[in-house]
């Protein structure tokens, strides 16, 4: 037996390899299928949906908002109803300036510069925190909600900050207008219900609007300074002055009542002597007092030139010399002529 | 496998007309249903609706408040004074019908009347008062007359404004550096007093210090005097009473006059002439006291 081969190779009839028309049916129908499987697995995903801490889910349902859902995971039916997610955390903007890209803070002059009461303009900046207090009307209340709460906050600031004077305004007065501008915010907010409310309000920068202005006022703090310097230094003057004064009074009066205290005592020791001489007086006068007598001669002689006169014209002439012992004038005297 | 095609040409149908046939109304909306262009109705509650489909068409305006911040104004107060109005309102259709038969419910058209409306309620009030009243006045009851005289001019239109609030009453920009060069002058001004008060301040202290200390030592000098005084009498007291008799006032007067020759006679120089008669001369001749 001869078996002879194909030389072109076995082949197999065209219509055998895609299978019976019953087969391809088949595989079409499986296309749709897969696409209803995912259909029902994005449906079945779609039904659950979870909410986070800060957030808040509000949920409609042809139109009609039926509930509103905070942290947690919720069903919902797929399709027909929906869910929209509102952002409840904080958020913070400034007012009256800007950050930009870099993170560097631009002053918006438009918006913080603005009139006080004493008819001064001042350059305040606020910064503002806010978030959603009422999600449903914050999705439906109004357009642009945002925009109305920073427009209502820009009249408030205007309103109040015009009630206060310049001064006020820098300084003591920046509590009261935080506090006041937000209570106006909240009326305002509630009033018009569009789902915001304002956490807190306080004032950043409050200065004079230009550098010029800024010199000036600083200028006044250098002269109140300058006043109470030239006040303590004029205390400084009285403080050296009276103590030095009283210590001087003092020494005069004290010199003084040394001097009446030794004149009394020099009038004492003359008393004294006085007495000592008049005791030995009283015991014999006549001679104490000649004795005196010569005694006090005895000092002056010695430096004296003295004349006798005795009514003529001769006159005698005693040396200074002695006294005491010789006496040639005596002689002469006599001689002179006595009477 | 010709009834599946129907079936599925039936399905489409079906869901496109049902499609059609529905609609929903969002909360704060208006829908306006219009059958060959005329509204026949306003559907303003929230939920699903039904309409003929295809015949009937809608059209959605919503309710909600709207913001309107007016373009800035140049206003004139009743003395002459300009200023520079920064307006926003507060808005919201109120009759859509009238809205989309006015305005086309356009937004756009609708600010432009509103702003036509405030700036003639801001002039009108603005030009009766004075800028001092305008800038005491800012409140509720500026706003209020604002928002009134505004809304009268839009009444036809459909809307309605809920306020209109003055965001900002500012000066024109000329004006503002005359109010810089101002508050530097008076700035300059308080510095120059302070100055001035400390100067007065401190020489009011000098002065008093120095007045004080004169009167010090004037009143030291004074009781100091009064003391040597004292001291003068004391001594004269003392003295006085120790010669207080006769013959002790004689002898002092003895010792004194010994003083007063030996102080007259002492220190050179000095001549004497006695008369011959003299005690001193009796003495020097040889005599002695013999009288006293």
């Amino acid at each position: 037996m001869i078996s002879i081969k194909n030389p072109f190779g076995d082949k197999k009839p065209k219509g055998d390899s895609q299978g019976t028309p019953k087969k391809r049916f088949r595989a079409l129908l499986m296309i749709p299928g897969v696409l209803l499987i995912l259909l029902i697995m994005v449906t079945a995903l779609g039904s659950f949906y979870r909410v986070d801490e800060q957030e808040v889910a509000v949920v409609t349902m042809f139109g009609n908002v039926i509930r509103t859902d905070t942290a947690g995971l919720y069903f919902k039916i797929p399709w027909i109803q929906q869910v929209h997610m509102v952002d409840t955390t904080t958020h913070g903007t400034g007012l009256g300036y800007a950050v930009n890209d870099d993170g560097q803070e631009f002053t918006i002059d438009t918006d913080s510069i603005m009139i006080t009461s004493d008819f001064n303009l001042i350059d305040i900046d606020f910064y503002m925190e806010y978030k959603v207090s009422d999600p449903v009307a914050y999705l439906y209340s109004a357009v642009q909600p945002e925009l109305i709460l920073k427009n209502i906050a820009m009249a408030s600031i205007r309103s109040t900050v015009i009630d206060y004077t310049v001064d006020d305004a820098m300084t003591t007065g920046k509590s009261q207008i935080q506090a006041e501008v937000k209570k106006k915010m909240q009326d305002a907010l509630a009033k018009w219900n569009v789902g915001l409310q304002v956490v807190n309000i306080t004032v950043q920068d409050a200065e004079p609007p230009t550098e010029d202005i800024v010199r000036a006022f600083k200028a006044v703090e250098t002269a109140k300074q300058g006043k109470d310097t030239a006040i303590n230094n004029a205390k400084k003057y009285q403080s050296e002055q009276v103590p030095a004064a009283e210590a001087a009074a003092d020494k005069i009066i004290h010199d003084a009542e040394a001097k009446k205290a030794s004149r009394i005592a020099e009038a004492e020791g003359q008393v004294a002597r006085f007495n000592a001489m008049y005791d030995q007086y009283k015991l014999n006068p006549l001679i104490t007092k000649q004795r005196l007598f010569y005694e006090s001669i005895e000092d002056v002689l010695p430096g004296l030139k003295v004349i006798i006169n005795n009514g003529n014209t001769t006159q005698t002439v005693y040396p200074l010399d002695s006294f005491t012992g010789t006496s040639p004038a005596n002689t002469e005297n006599q001689a002179g002529g006595e009477q | 496998m010709k009834k599946t095609g129907i079936f599925i040409i039936l399905a489409m149908i079906i869901v496109l007309l049902g499609g059609n046939m529905l609609y929903t109304v969002r909360p704060n909306e208006y829908v306006a249903v219009r059958q060959f262009g005329k509204i026949v109705k306003i559907e303003d509650s929230p939920g699903l609706k039904t309409k003929t489909p295809f015949i009937q068409n809608t059209q959605v305006i919503s309710a909600r408040t709207r913001l309107y911040d007016v373009p800035l104004s140049d206003v004139i107060t009743k003395d002459k004074k300009s200023m520079i109005a920064d307006n926003y309102v507060l808005w919201k259709v109120t009759d859509p019908t009238k809205y989309i038969r006015t305005l086309d419910a356009i937004n756009g058209r609708a600010e432009e009347r509103i702003e036509a409306a405030v700036y003639n309620a801001l002039k009108n009030v603005i030009s009766s008062m004075t800028q001092d009243e305008v800038i005491e006045a800012r409140g509720e009851k500026l706003t209020q007359l604002l928002t009134d005289e505004a809304n009268s001019d839009i009444g036809d239109y459909g809307i309605v404004i809920l306020t209109a609030e003055i965001k900002a009453l500012d000066l024109p920009d000329d004006n503002k550096s005359a109010v810089y060069d101002r508050m530097i002058s008076e700035r300059q001004n308080i510095a120059a007093s302070y100055t001035a008060q400390g100067e007065a301040s401190a020489q009011k202290i000098r002065n008093e210090t120095d007045k004080d200390v004169t009167v010090m030592k004037a009143d030291a000098n004074k009781q100091a005097e009064i003391l040597v005084a004292e001291g003068e009498a004391e001594y004269m007291k003392i003295l006085r009473e120790a010669y207080n008799t006769e013959d002790k006032a004689d002898f002092y007067n003895f010792l004194r006059s010994l003083d007063a020759l030996k102080g007259s006679l002492s220190g050179g120089n000095k001549t004497v002439i006695l008369d011959s008669d003299s005690e001193l001369a009796k003495i020097l001749n040889g005599e002695g006291l013999n009288q006293d």
